[in-house]
C-alpha cells in the first residue's frame, strides 16, 4: 500500500516504542488501527522487532562475561611501570644527560670530519702554494683560445702550464679543437 | 574522579572496579573474543589513566570509556578481517553451553558477527546509544545521562540506528532464511 498521507511515518515511532519498551502512548491506539490496514508497516515493524531481538541476544551473551580476576594487578603494573619510565625520562638528570648526548652527537662527527680532511688533503707547505701562485701569474697565458669562422681552438702549452712545483697538476694535452656543429644557428 | 586526578592509585582502582564490567562486556560483545576483550579493557583504562587530568568531572566517564573501547574494538576488528578469521571458535569452547548443539552455536556466533558488523557501520554517536541501550539494557534516562544528551535525542538516535541496522540485516540473506524462524520463536506471539 502506498502511503500518500504520511500516516506511516506518523505512527511508526509509536509502534516502535511499543515493540521496544511496551510503551502505550496516547497515539498507540491510532497506530494499532493503522497497522490493521497497512501491510508495509506490519513488515517494517516485524523487521524492527527482529533487529531488536538480535541486539538483545548479543547483549545477553555479553552480560554473562566478566574480566579475569587479575585484570587490576596487570593494569596497575602497567600504569606504575609507565609512570616510572616517565618519571625517569622527565627527570633533570635525564635532561642533562640528553643534552650532553646531543652535544656529543653533534661534535664528534665534526672532529672526525676535521681529521679526515687533514688526512686526505695534500700536504702542501705554505711556501710552495705561494710560489705556485706566483708562477702561474708569471707565466702569461698558458692557454690560448682562438676563434675562426668555423671552429673554436683551445690550445694549452704544456711547457708553460706544468711546472715542477709539486702540486701534482699535469696537463698532457697539447691542443684540442672543437669541431664545428653540423648545421648553423643552433645552440652550442 | 578528583582523587583519580590527584594521582591516587587506590581511587583509580575503585574507578576501574566500577566501570570494568561494562567496558569488558562491550569489548567482548563486539569482538566475540575473550583475549581481545581483556586487551581492550587494559588499553582503555591505561588511556583513562594517561588522560585522567582531561576527564570531565560533571558527567559520567562511561561515555568517554565507551568511545575509547568502541574505537579499539573496531580498529581491532578491521585488522582481524584482513587475516580473515570471522568466527571465534575458541570463545565457544571456553563457554560450554549444553543447551546448544555445536551447529547451533556456530550459527549463533555467526548471527552475532552480523550484528557486530551492523553496529560497526553506524556513526559513532549512534553506536554509543545502541550499545548502552540494547546491549547493556540501560534505560533511556541512564543512556541519556551517560552520554550527556536529552532523552529525546536518545530516542531519535535509537530510531535512526535501528533503521540502519534493519537495512544491514536485510542485506544478509541468512537472517531472513535461517535465523528468522528462531528469532520469531524467541519473540513470542506478535504484539498485535
Amino acid at each position: 500500500m502506498i502511503d500518500l498521507t504520511g500516516s506511516c511515518r506518523r505512527h511508526r515511532a509509536a509502534l516502535i516504542d511499543f515493540v521496544d519498551r511496551g510503551d502505550l502512548s496516547d497515539s498507540a491506539e491510532a497506530a494499532f488501527s493503522h497497522l490493521e490496514r497497512c501491510g508495509r508497516c506490519v513488515t517494517e515493524l516485524e523487521a524492527t522487532a527482529l533487529t531488536i531481538t538480535a541486539l538483545r541476544r548479543l547483549g545477553d551473551a555479553m552480560a554473562r562475561q566478566e574480566p579475569r580476576p587479575d585484570a587490576w594487578p596487570r593494569l596497575r603494573d602497567r600504569i606504575t611501570r609507565r609512570s616510572r619510565v616517565r618519571s625517569v625520562l622527565m627527570s633533570p638528570a635525564t635532561g642533562m644527560a640528553m643534552s650532553l648526548a646531543i652535544v656529543a652527537v653533534m661534535v664528534i662527527p665534526l672532529s672526525f670530519g676535521a681529521g679526515e680532511a687533514t688526512i686526505l688533503a695534500p700536504t702542501i707547505p705554505p711556501a710552495a702554494v705561494s710560489s705556485a701562485l706566483e708562477l702561474s701569474v708569471d707565466r702569461s697565458r698558458p692557454i690560448s683560445i682562438s676563434t675562426q669562422p668555423t671552429q673554436v681552438v683551445i690550445s694549452i702549452d704544456p711547457a708553460r702550464w706544468a711546472g715542477p712545483d709539486g702540486l701534482g697538476v699535469q696537463v698532457s694535452t697539447s691542443g684540442r679543437s672543437v669541431p664545428p656543429r653540423s648545421g648553423s644557428g643552433g645552440p652550442l | 574522579m578528583r582523587r583519580v586526578q590527584a594521582d591516587d592509585l587506590d581511587a583509580f582502582e575503585e574507578f576501574f572496579a566500577r566501570y570494568r564490567n561494562p567496558i569488558y562486556r562491550t569489548a567482548y560483545g563486539l569482538t566475540g573474543d575473550r583475549q581481545a576483550a581483556e586487551e581492550i579493557l587494559q588499553d582503555t583504562f591505561a588511556r583513562a589513566y594517561q588522560h585522567r587530568h582531561a576527564l570531565r568531572l560533571d558527567i559520567s566517564p562511561l561515555h568517554w570509556l565507551h568511545r575509547v573501547s568502541l574505537n579499539l574494538c573496531y580498529s581491532r576488528l578491521s585488522r582481524r578481517r584482513l587475516v580473515a578469521s570471522p568466527i571465534d571458535d575458541a570463545t565457544a569452547q571456553t563457554v560450554p553451553d549444553d543447551r546448544q548443539l555445536p551447529a547451533e552455536r556456530v550459527e549463533e556466533e555467526e548471527l552475532r558477527l552480523i550484528v557486530r558488523d551492523g553496529i560497526a557501520t553506524l556513526p559513532q554517536k549512534h553506536q554509543a546509544v545502541i550499545v548502552l541501550y540494547y546491549l547493556h539494557r540501560h534505560s533511556l534516562q541512564e543512556t541519556a545521562d551517560a552520554l550527556g544528551i536529552q532523552v529525546g535525542t536518545v530516542k531519535s538516535r535509537l530510531h535512526y540506528g535501528l533503521r540502519r541496522l534493519r537495512g544491514h540485516f536485510e542485506d544478509h540473506q541468512r537472517i531472513g532464511d535461517e535465523y528468522l524462524p528462531v528469532m520469531r520463536e524467541e519473540m513470542g506471539p506478535k504484539p498485535l
